[in-house]
């Protein structure tokens, strides 16, 4: 048995490092999974049930106390700790895990612009609103909101879901 | 291959994750929107339409989809500690057992409370303390999932399983 040579053993300690910032990746993009899934089956059928004004007010209220600090962190953490594990595995010539990686990334992509396309025009519509405005005016600014907002959530779900089976793909991947 | 052990260390902090990012939800929007004091519109108080909001928000979140992963989570966090004992998954399943045990204990009784109590006074005595335990079975989920994704570290380094 020799030892091994410097660059030899260097190669081994990289390959033997634990994929900390894929395993990162992959746990907050399933808590970004978490999050839009809870307006699927929760917060949405839940406002369904109320009255037009108390929607608006809610859906207002929503928008406006946000945590978006906390929300930022998740939101961009998933994006950024996917994209520099990109790097980190092509780096390392891992390519497979590399492909797997990068269709997460462009998954999760797909879910921010389904985001900045629907959620948000949405939200900005509905805050411009006066709540205090006759039914009608309410009843019309609740159907231009609800429908194209609710039919959009689960896409933007279900692109994180997939991006986490990607990410955990990857990871599954043995490492040389 | 050893069977589950590799499935049941993967599964786990992905379950833990998702159920920590719905908690999320309430922790970073819901709770606080309800929370806020509101003018008032309309012709009833913003208390009242926090309540009747929150009432709706749970009966529609009790659903198969939900239990299973409320209740997979811990299920998966202790096969995970058992298959492959150590102290970073057997922190992560006290962990996941402490967050259902605030549910079961708290969270669900004030639930039930809400739902039944029409004082004027029952959006008060909810607000707080399920909050307050809302908040504590978040950091205990997301905290056992990143113990469950640390512990899978040691295996997954080497390709062996």
């Amino acid at each position: 048995m020799t030892a091994p040579t410097r660059p030899e053993a260097a190669a081994a300690l990289r390959a033997g490092r634990p994929p900390l910032v894929l395993l990162a990746a992959l746990v907050v993009m399933a808590l970004m999974a978490g999050l839009f899934w809870t307006w699927d089956i929760s917060v949405m059928p839940g406002l369904a049930r109320l009255d037009d004004r108390t929607f608006v007010t809610t859906m207002q209220a929503l928008d406006a106390a946000i945590d978006n600090t906390g929300f930022s962190l998740v939101l961009w953490g998933a994006l950024v700790l996917t994209a520099v594990t990109t790097v980190i595995e092509r780096r390392a010539g891992r390519r497979r895990a590399g492909r797997w990686i990068v269709a997460a990334l462009v998954l999760y992509l797909a879910a921010l612009m389904v985001t900045g396309a629907v959620h948000l025009p949405l939200n900005a519509a509905i805050s411009a609103v006066d709540a205090s405005a006759p039914a009608p005016v309410l009843a019309r600014a609740r159907a231009a909101f609800e429908g194209p907002w609710r039919a959009a959530n689960p896409l933007r779900t279900a692109f994180c879901v997939v991006a986490v089976a990607c990410l955990g793909r990857a990871l599954a991947l043995p490492r040389r | 291959m050893t069977g589950l052990a590799p499935v049941a260390a993967a599964a786990a902090p992905v379950a833990g994750a998702a159920l920590g990012g719905l908690y999320l939800a309430f922790d970073l929007a819901v709770l606080p929107a309800l929370a806020r004091p509101a003018v008032r519109v309309g012709d009833r108080e913003p208390s009242d339409r926090a309540a009747e909001t929150m009432r709706a928000i749970n009966v529609a979140i009790v659903r198969p989809s939900f239990l299973a992963l409320l209740l997979a989570t811990p299920a998966l966090a202790v096969a995970a500690a058992a298959l492959r004992p150590g102290p970073l998954t057997v922190a992560a399943a006290v962990l996941q057992l402490a967050g259902l045990a605030i549910t079961v204990a708290v969270n669900v009784p004030l639930n039930d409370r809400l739902a039944r109590d029409r004082d004027a006074a029952a959006w008060a005595r909810f607000l707080g303390p399920w909050r307050h335990a809302h908040r504590v079975r978040t950091a205990a989920v997301i905290g056992a999932a990143l113990l469950g994704a640390t512990a899978g570290l040691d295996t997954s380094g080497t390709g062996a399983s």
